[in-house]
C-alpha cells in the first residue's frame, strides 16, 4: 500500500479510530493492533515479504535475549554475529546476489575466462534495506549494553514493522523507537494537528514536485543522446527535486502519520540543498541512514579518532558502503565515492564542521558568499546524482560529458513547467527552514482561517497539478 | 481533544468530497466532441448487423490500426471496429463488446501490451469519463475494478473543473467539427480514425512498459473466450501494432507476455509481437497509431493471417 492512495485515504482514518476508541485500553492492545496493520500495509504489495520481515523479527528478538543472557563476551558475540550473519544473509540473497554474480562473470570475462554466473529470479522485497537496518541497530545496541531487551513480542514486532516508516525510513535507532512502545500514548492534539500539516507537505512535495519532474526525467534520461547539453542539465536539475521531493515527501508522510499515533520518529531531512558544504548536506540529507552508518560503521572502524589516514580510509567507506546500500549498481558505488571525494576537502582542512549553524541566520535573505556557497554544493550534488539515477556507468559519463559542453547554453527542448513547481518549494521551504518540516505553522501568529486556506490551496494545488502516479523511488532500496 | 480534532478533521474532509464532487456534477462544456463519444455510434452498429461479423477491438492501437474496407473487402464479412482507448482497460473494453457478440461473429481481439502489466486491465482516468458517455455501462464496473479505478475519481474531477473554466474563459463559439483528429467525427462508417490517413507523423510518444506482467489478465481472457465460444463466435488475439523504438526498449516485457500467453491462455492467437512491429516512419503521433500507410501495411497483413484462419 503506497501513501498516495485511495487505500490509504481509508487505511489510515480506520487505523486511527480503532486505534484511539477500540483498542485503547492498553499498550499491548494498541501495539497489537499496530502489528496486524503493519502486516496488513506491508502485505498489500506481496504477502510472501511477510514471511521475511517476520523470520528477520523472531531471530532478532531471540538473538537479543540470548545476548543479555550470556555470561562471556565471546558468547554475546557469537549471537550478535548470528543476528548479523542472518540479515545481512538476506541482503546479499535478494539484493546483492545476481550483481556480484554478474560482475564475477564480467571481470572472469575480460581475463579471457568465460563462465555461465548463477543469476536468482527472486524479487527485491519493497523496503528491505530499511527494516533490516532498523533492526540491525536493535542487536547492536543490545550487545552493546545500551539497551535492555525487550521480552515483549508484540512490542518488538511491532517496532521492527511498524508501518508509517516500514518500507522507506526514517531508519530508526531501537533506542529511540522501542522504548515508546512501552509506555501509554496519549492522544496530543497539537502533534497530531501538526502531523497532518506534515503529511499534506509531503504529499505535495511527492505528487506536485516528484512526479512532475519525474516525467521529464524519465523523458530525458532514456532518450539522453538526442538532448542538447541544457536539457541535459534540466534533466538533473529535475532528477535532484524529483528525488528531494519523493524521499523527503515520504518521510514528511511517515513522520506526520506517527504523530498522529503519539509517536516521534527522528528527522529525516532538514532543508539539505540549501547547504553550504558537502558536509552541512550530508548532516541534513537522508540523516537516519548518515547517523546509522556513523554509529554502526564509522565510528566502530575508529571513526577520526586515528590520524588522517585513518579518517579519510573510514570516510571512503562508510560513502562506499551507503552507495552499495542504495542498489547493486556501480553507478551507486561511483555516487558514493563522489560525495567522498568532495567530503575529502574538507576532511583534510579540518573545515568539515565549519557550516554548523543554520544558513541566514537571523536573516531573510542569504549573503553572497552563503549563496555562493549554496550554488557550488548544490550543483556538485548534481552532478552526484546523475551517476545516481543513470542505468550504468557508462551512461552517466556520457550524460556529464554531453551536459557540460557549448550546447548548455542553448534552449531546453523540454517542457519546463516543473520549474515553477520547484521555486515555490525552494521559497516556501527558505522561509521555513528552522523549522521540523515545510508546513508547520505556529497557530499563535495564523488565525483559523488562513490556515484552513493554505491548506485547501495546497489540496487544490495536488489535484490540479498532480502528475501521474509514479512509485516512491526508494521503495526499490 | 480528540472530539476537536475529528469534528475540524471531518469538516476539512467534507470540504475536500465537495470539492472533488462539484468536478463530476459538472456539465461538459467542451464545444468539441472527443472520439470516446462514437462508443455510442459503434454500438449501435454491432447492433445493426445480424449476420457474422468481424470486430476488431482493443485500445488506440486498433482504432488507428486498421482501414476496415481492406478486411471487408477480401473476407467478404462485415467488419467493425469497436475499439477507442486503451486507457478504459481490457476488461471494460471486452465486456462493453460482449454485449453485442452473436453467433458466427468472429472478435479480433489486440490488447495494449501495457494491459497485461500490474493493474492496468481494470482502466485508468479514461474510463471515468466513458462512463459518463454510456452511464448504463456502469453494471460493468466489478466492485474491485472501482477500488483500482477510485485513485483516478480526484483527478478526473479535477480534470473537468479545469476543462469547465478553460472553455467558460475561453468563451468559445467553436463549432463542434472543429477539431479534425481525436473527436466523435474523426471516425469512418466502420469506426476506424481515419481523418489522420493522409498526414505524416508527428513528435512519436515512445513508451516504457514498467511493472509486472500480470496473470490474473491472462485468466480472465480464458474467461471471456469461454463466454464467446458458449455464444457460439470465436476469439483470436492478434498483436498490437509497436514501433520499432518502442519495441526494441521493451523487448524482454514483451517477450514475457508473449511467453505467459502461449502457456496459460487457452484461447487462438493469430501471430506473435514481432510480426507487428513496424518502421517509427509508419506511425503517426504514438507508438501504436500507425499512419495511413501504416494503417495498409497491417490490415493487409492481418488479411493474410486471417485468410488461413477462417478457412
Amino acid at each position: 500500500m503506497i501513501f498516495n492512495s485511495i487505500q490509504y485515504l481509508i487505511f489510515l482514518p480506520t487505523v486511527f479510530l480503532l486505534y484511539w476508541f477500540v483498542f485503547s485500553k492498553t499498550i499491548r492492545l494498541q501495539n497489537f493492533l499496530l502489528l496486524i496493520v503493519s502486516y496488513i500495509f506491508y502485505g498489500w504489495w506481496d504477502w510472501r515479504f511477510l514471511s521475511l520481515i517476520i523470520f528477520s523479527s523472531i531471530i532478532d528478538f531471540y538473538c537479543g535475549i540470548f545476548i543479555d543472557k550470556a555470561i562471556q563476551k565471546k558468547d554475546k558475540k557469537r549471537w550478535l554475529t548470528l543476528s548479523m550473519l542472518i540479515n545481512l544473509g538476506f541482503l546479499g540473497v535478494f539484493k546483492y546476489f545476481n550483481f556480484f554474480s554478474n560482475s564475477l562473470e564480467e571481470g572472469l570475462l575480460s581475463l579471457g575466462y568465460q563462465i555461465d554466473a548463477l543469476t536468482l529470479d527472486i524479487v527485491l522485497p519493497v523496503g528491505i534495506s530499511f527494516y533490516t537496518f532498523q533492526t540491525m541497530s536493535y542487536t547492536i545496541d543490545v550487545y552493546r549494553e545500551q539497551l535492555k531487551p525487550t521480552k515483549d513480542p508484540v512490542a518488538f514486532f511491532s517496532f521492527v514493522s511498524f508501518f508509517p516508516q516500514l518500507v522507506a525510513g526514517p531508519i530508526e535507532r531501537a533506542t529511540n523507537l522501542l522504548p515508546q512502545f512501552y509506555v501509554q500514548r496519549k492522544f496530543d492534539l497539537e502533534k497530531a494537528k501538526d502531523g497532518l500539516r506534515q503529511i499534506l507537505w509531503g504529499l505535495f512535495k511527492k505528487i506536485v514536485i516528484a512526479d512532475n519532474c519525474a516525467v521529464i526525467v524519465n523523458q530525458i534520461f532514456d532518450n539522453y543522446t538526442d538532448y542538447n547539453g541544457s536539457t541535459l542539465f534540466i534533466g538533473a536539475l529535475f532528477f535532484a527535486f524529483q528525488i528531494y521531493g519523493d524521499f523527503s515527501g515520504y518521510s514528511d508522510i511517515a513522520i506526520g502519520t506517527a504523530r498522529l499515533f503519539g509517536f516521534n520518529l527522528m528527522q529525516n531531512f532538514a532543508f539539505p540543498y540549501f547547504s553550504r558544504d558537502i558536509a552541512e548536506f550530508w548532516r541534513k540529507w537522508h540523516i537516519s541512514l548518515t547517523t546509522w552508518f556513523r554509529d554502526y560503521v564509522y565510528i566502530p572502524l575508529g571513526g577520526s579518532r586515528g590520524g588522517v589516514g585513518m579518517k579519510v580510509r573510514n570516510t571512503f567507506i562508510i560513502f562506499i558502503v551507503s552507495g552499495f546500500w542504495h542498489g547493486a549498481n556501480w553507478t551507486f558505488i561511483i555516487w558514493g565515492l563522489l560525495n567522498a571525494l568532495y567530503f575529502l576537502p574538507l576532511l583534510l582542512l579540518n573545515k568539515n564542521r565549519v557550516n554548523t549553524n543554520s544558513v541566514a541566520s537571523n536573516n531573510i535573505f542569504v549573503r553572497p558568499k552563503e549563496f555562493f556557497q549554496i550554488i557550488v554544493t548544490f550543483f556538485i550534488t548534481l552532478i552526484a546524482w546523475v551517476f545516481f539515477r543513470a542505468p550504468n556507468v557508462n551512461s552517466a559519463f556520457s550524460y556529464i560529458g554531453k551536459m557540460i559542453s557549448t550546447s548548455i547554453v542553448s534552449m531546453p527542448e523540454v517542457s519546463l513547467k516543473p520549474l515553477v513547481f520547484i521555486i515555490i518549494l525552494v521559497i516556501v521551504e527558505w522561509f521555513q527552514r528552522n523549522y521540523k518540516h515545510g508546513l508547520y505553522i505556529n497557530e499563535l501568529k495564523m488565525n483559523k482561517f488562513s490556515r484552513w486556506l493554505i491548506y485547501y490551496i495546497l489540496i487544490i494545488f495536488i489535484f490540479w497539478f498532480g502528475a501521474e502516479k509514479q512509485e516512491f523511488i526508494y521503495f526499490q532500496f | 481533544m480528540m472530539k476537536h480534532f475529528i469534528k475540524h478533521s471531518v469538516v476539512f474532509a467534507i470540504g475536500v468530497f465537495l470539492l472533488v464532487f462539484i468536478g463530476l456534477i459538472l456539465p461538459n462544456n467542451n464545444p468539441v466532441r472527443t472520439v470516446d463519444y462514437s462508443l455510442v455510434a459503434k454500438h449501435n452498429l454491432l447492433k445493426q448487423i445480424k449476420q457474422p461479423k468481424i470486430v476488431l477491438t482493443g485500445g488506440s492501437n486498433v482504432i488507428f490500426g486498421f482501414n476496415s474496407r481492406i478486411l471487408q473487402d477480401n473476407l467478404n464479412y462485415p467488419v467493425v471496429n469497436h475499439a477507442i482507448h486503451a486507457g478504459y482497460g481490457l476488461k471494460y473494453i471486452v465486456e462493453d463488446l460482449l454485449q453485442y457478440v452473436n453467433k458466427g461473429d468472429v472478435i479480433i481481439l489486440s490488447p495494449e501490451y501495457s494491459h497485461f502489466i500490474d493493474n492496468n486491465f481494470y482502466g485508468k482516468e479514461p474510463l471515468l469519463f466513458s462512463l459518463t458517455v454510456k452511464p448504463s455501462n456502469l453494471k460493468l464496473i466489478s466492485l474491485k475494478q472501482f477500488a483500482s479505478i477510485s485513485e483516478f475519481i480526484p483527478q478526473f474531477s479535477f480534470d473537468r473543473i479545469k476543462s469547465f473554466i478553460y472553455n467558460n474563459v475561453k468563451n468559445s463559439k467553436q463549432n463542434i467539427n472543429s477539431g479534425k483528429n481525436y473527436t466523435e467525427f474523426s471516425i469512418n462508417k466502420f469506426g476506424d480514425h481515419y481523418t489522420h490517413w493522409d498526414d505524416k507523423g508527428v513528435d512519436l510518444k515512445f513508451y516504457n512498459f514498467n511493472g509486472e506482467v500480470n496473470v490474473e489478465v491472462i485468466e480472465f481472457l480464458n474467461a471471456i473466450n469461454d463466454q464467446i465460444e458458449n455464444k457460439g463466435a470465436r476469439l483470436i488475439i492478434s498483436y498490437p501494432s509497436l514501433c520499432k523504438s518502442t519495441y526494441e526498449k521493451n523487448k524482454k516485457t514483451i517477450i514475457e507476455i508473449e511467453n505467459k500467453l502461449k502457456k496459460y491462455g487457452n484461447f487462438k492467437i493469430l501471430d506473435t509481437p514481432q510480426d507487428h512491429v513496424y518502421a517509427d516512419e509508419v506511425f503517426y503521433d504514438t507508438s501504436y497509431h500507425l499512419t495511413g500507410d501504416g494503417v495498409i501495411v497491417r490490415s493487409k497483413k492481418l488479411v493474410g493471417e486471417l485468410k488461413k484462419e477462417l478457412q
